[in-house]
């Protein structure tokens, strides 16, 4: 069964601004990634499900109800993470947690003090002086702090450090394993493809793809910029038939996919000073779909 | 229709200011009932007879023979109408437009509390506030005239005007509090909710000054509160306050639908 449905979603803001015709779906406990870079509409698809605004067209359904005119209803059983945290002021982090906790009608506050220990927050802190990070971490506690069967994600990991996103993906997964349903968006692939299993790629306000990760991972090509220790060789090395993508004084960057075995060999073949995978951008991944819709 | 959790936050979160007007408040009272004067020319009718424009146009004029004739011209004409306004103003616009330009709202909404809810709640909180003021005026007004000049104060034309004071203050509040809901950004949401308000005192300060400007009358709220016609009892008096008790239900009940229905996009 479908827990979140969206039906040809339209919000026109003009000027090419907003979301057009956005269909997709989640099944229940399926962990769902949202992908598109900054301002290609994630936010807006996500406060659509979350009732704030109302669509043009379209429909948006979480179990089945209207997520404007049910949205209070919806919220019993809904975690949600803001792109943009901002709390109430003048409070320390135990006191907002306390607060909405109260607001919510929430009495136990068992889960909410095994996040605060497990992200190693001091919630004695005035949410004020806090950093973007600890922020963030206070974020994450209290969206989840009422144990909610679907968990909306907007950009959860920003601002996190390397080890408090480890920290965070660990908790996804455990989460997914309950068998929640979760939807995270992302502008970065590499954070997506830990937890998700699916994923939509949402650019300039439409949806690009929907696929599996599995299946992305397939078309997805990775690049790597090779060091030659005498630059002379590398006029041979371009006829050997992979794909250079650029070449600049004694470094070549190639693009690999599906052909990883054959790379390996040539650079054993060649005289190799360095190498380096260069992380590739939403931008690449979807130059990359685009190509591939036009080859199909 | 109330979450005590969200009201017992708003009132945490605005009393300070109120205080603060209090003391200002409580500065005033006092001052202008000591200088009443049964017998002789009180202070204030030396500043009329000097002065006699600038009185005027502040609403200060009119028989001040008795306690309440004299609170009435000095205190129902400026004082008791802008500082609790300016308490008012602020408080509606921290209530739900300062929510959604911080980005707090998104905490409110996220939640099983519904919009209906919300709104209710802060209405709430903003009448809480108005009725503490305007009790907290009478209160102390009957107190210190009661202690500088027993017996004079007609306390049930007090407790009558003090009333009408209070829907005049739920009306004005209900211009903030639908502003509050309409705009986004705290700054136009004080600007017309506060200046809708003030723009209809100015016109009351201008037609105070008589002779043509006095027609203006007819193009400020501030007319439909007569302390003046309360206190005579004439039934214009009571009847103005009703229109003004009918205009505040539709300016809550416009901001109630406004919030229902709006876009946050937070």
């Amino acid at each position: 069964m479908s827990v979140i449905k969206i039906e040809n979603l339209t919000k026109d803001y003009g000027s090419h601004k907003g979301i057009f015709d956005v269909s997709f779906q989640i099944k229940e406990g399926e962990v769902f990634g949202f992908l598109g870079p900054n301002g290609a509409g994630k936010t807006t698809t996500i406060r659509h499900l979350m009732g704030f605004i109302k669509q043009n067209s379209g429909e948006c359904y979480i179990n089945d109800l209207n997520c404007f005119i049910n949205a209070s209803i919806i919220q019993e059983n809904t975690g949600y993470i803001p792109g943009e945290i901002a709390f109430i002021d003048g409070m320390t982090g135990i006191k907002f947690i306390k607060f909405l906790a109260d607001y919510r009608g929430l009495k136990d506050l068992t889960k909410a003090h095994e996040l605060i220990e497990r992200f190693d927050l001091d919630p004695k802190d005035n949410i004020k002086k806090m950093s973007k990070g600890t922020k963030q971490k206070l974020g994450i506690i209290v969206a989840l702090m009422h144990d909610p069967k679907i968990i909306i994600l907007d950009e959860p990991t920003s601002g996190l450090d390397p080890l408090m996103q480890n920290k965070f993906i660990e908790l996804i997964l455990e989460e997914k394993k309950k068998g929640k349903t979760i939807l995270m968006s992302s502008h970065t692939f590499e954070e997506v493809e830990k937890t998700c299993d699916r994923v939509a790629i949402i650019k300039a306000g439409e949806i690009v793809v929907i696929d599996t990760i599995a299946n992305l991972k397939k078309t997805k090509s990775k690049k790597f910029t090779i060091t030659f220790h005498d630059k002379k060789e590398i006029p041979s090395f371009e006829k050997e038939g992979m794909e250079v993508v650029n070449v600049s004084n004694d470094k070549v960057t190639v693009l690999v996919k599906n052909n990883i075995k054959k790379f390996i060999k040539l650079i054993n073949k060649y005289d190799i000073v360095d190498i380096d995978e260069e992380m590739q951008s939403l931008e690449d991944i979807f130059i990359e779909f685009y190509e591939g819709d036009k080859n199909d | 229709m109330i979450n005590w959790a969200l009201y017992k936050q708003g009132i945490k979160s605005n009393y300070k200011i109120v205080l603060l007007f209090f003391g200002l408040l409580a500065l005033y009272i006092t001052s202008i009932i000591s200088m009443y004067n049964p017998e002789a020319l009180s202070v204030m009718e030396e500043f009329t007879r000097t002065m006699p424009e600038i009185m005027a146009m502040v609403g200060m004029t009119g028989d001040s023979t008795t306690m309440m004739g004299y609170l009435i011209t000095y205190l129902y004409g400026f004082i008791f109408l802008v500082i609790p306004f300016i308490v008012t103003v602020i408080i509606a616009n921290n209530l739900v437009a300062s929510y959604v330009d911080r980005g707090s709202m998104v905490y409110l909404l996220s939640s099983p509390n519904s919009r209906k809810t919300i709104i209710f709640t802060q209405m709430k909180v903003l009448g809480t506030f108005i009725f503490a003021i305007i009790a907290y005026c009478t209160i102390l007004t009957i107190i210190f005239s009661e202690v500088m000049f027993p017996g004079d104060l007609a306390i049930d034309k007090l407790l009558i005007i003090n009333f009408g004071l209070l829907i005049l203050h739920i009306f004005l509040g209900g211009i903030a509090f639908a502003s509050s809901t309409i705009f986004n950004d705290m700054k136009l949401s004080l600007m017309f909710g506060g200046g809708i308000p003030l723009a209809f005192f100015l016109i009351q300060m201008l037609s105070n000054m008589g002779g043509k400007l006095e027609d203006l009358k007819f193009f400020t709220i501030f007319t439909l509160f007569q302390p003046h016609k309360i206190l005579s009892g004439e039934t214009q008096g009571y009847l103005m306050i009703g229109v003004l008790a009918i205009l505040a239900i539709i300016l809550y009940v416009l901001a109630f639908y406004i919030f229902k229905k709006k876009d946050l996009s937070i």
